[in-house]
């Protein structure tokens, strides 16, 4: 999801036909600019080097979202598949959470967030935590400081709580649901949910992994993009 | 006596003769092999721009751009319909797949299986006063 405004110019996208290293290439109406999908950066036309400003968004599934947006609208339009439903996580996709942060990527793959969930990491100087709801198989990425404070956080049974204050989260919105700090919320971090193969040819470097993985040269870390080690049958 | 001092010449010649090959040998073997290796890794990095990039998996930029047409160019998709929660209940089951994000206060999602498809794969919308693309 992208902020469609460079330079104080509103560009029109759309599909250009081309594809770059197997992924889409956009081209906009306005100055006829090619513009990288994946890299969210002009890589063609006047426009060339320009990038384009990541809005945070979410892929999860109709029902967790509308749990936590009763007024949200969703588009319509006739499908044009059928293949996106909750079984969709239990063939082992190989999605990635892919961060982009002041110019430094890295790529959560879902197995092993899924796995160790909360994921505590750093990338440039900016202290996050990924966050996963197990229902909607969502991942999120949120800063997680509040107002100068530092929040580590802890699954338990019955969700993600934060130990300086014992807060309950939604992992979701990044909302605090319940305990002393209800109603505050974390500041959500650019990224896309990502084939991972494709994520690993525009970016390279390897991904991150949790530090509890004992993987063996037979069995595949979860940055190879293989389905959760023990995918929960779907409750639906 | 001169068994020995006729043998020491004769090891002298042949270490003469010998020692330029085995210096040879010894030199360009492994100016050969490290010729064989780099050459073999610039085929690859040309082969495979995405996997084995210069080493520091750095990622691709404009300059490594390299298109392939796959479709004609796809017609601009905007100003489509959107329905609100309680219609879209009717129309989509709930654990459809969905994008969806929130700008403003302003909150919208965009089932996947409408997503998919070279007519489909970047929405042009408006919301909490923000022009965006939706694309994923």
């Amino acid at each position: 999801m992208y902020a469609r405004n460079v330079d104080q110019q509103t560009l029109t996208l759309a599909v250009s036909g081309m594809l770059w290293e197997g992924s889409l290439v956009m081209v906009d109406q306005e100055t006829g600019s090619l513009w990288s999908h994946l890299l969210g950066e002009a890589v063609e036309g006047p426009l060339k080097g320009k990038p384009l400003e990541i809005i945070p968004s979410v892929m999860t599934d109709w029902q967790s979202w509308k749990a936590r947006y009763p007024d949200s609208t969703l588009v319509f339009m006739p499908a044009a598949t059928d293949m996106y439903s909750g079984e969709f996580y239990s063939i082992g996709d190989g999605l990635v959470l892919g961060l982009k942060i002041d110019k430094q990527t890295r790529a959560y793959p879902i197995a092993g967030v899924a796995q160790a969930a909360p994921v505590h990491d750093t990338l440039g100087d900016v202290r996050l935590v990924v966050l996963f709801h197990e229902p909607s198989k969502t991942m999120r990425a949120f800063r997680r400081e509040l107002a100068g404070q530092v929040l580590d956080f802890e699954a338990r049974e019955d969700g993600v709580y934060d130990l300086p204050t014992g807060s309950r989260w939604d992992p979701l919105s990044g909302e605090a649901v319940a305990g002393k700090l209800q109603g505050e919320r974390l500041e959500s971090l650019p990224g896309v949910v990502s084939d991972g193969a494709a994520w690993s040819t525009y970016y390279g470097g390897p991904m991150w992994q949790p530090e509890s993985w004992k993987g063996t040269p037979d069995e595949p870390s979860p940055g190879t993009l293989q389905p959760p080690p023990d995918p929960p049958a779907p409750a639906r | 006596m001169s068994e020995p001092s006729a043998q020491r010449p004769l090891l002298a010649r042949l270490a003469r003769h010998l020692i330029s090959p085995l210096l040879l040998i010894a030199v360009g073997t492994p100016l050969a092999l490290w010729g064989m290796a780099e050459l073999t890794e610039s085929r690859l990095w040309r082969r495979s721009p995405g996997g084995s990039r210069g080493g520091d998996g750095g990622p691709l930029t404009a300059e490594d751009f390299m298109p392939m047409e796959a479709v004609p160019r796809m017609p601009v998709v905007a100003g489509f319909e959107t329905l609100s929660a309680e219609e879209a209940d009717r129309r989509i089951r709930g654990d459809e797949l969905v994008l969806a994000v929130e700008v403003n206060g302003q909150a919208r999602a965009w089932p996947l299986n409408v997503m998919t498809g070279p007519e489909r794969e970047v929405f042009n919308d408006e919301l909490g006063g923000r022009s965006i693309a939706a694309t994923w």
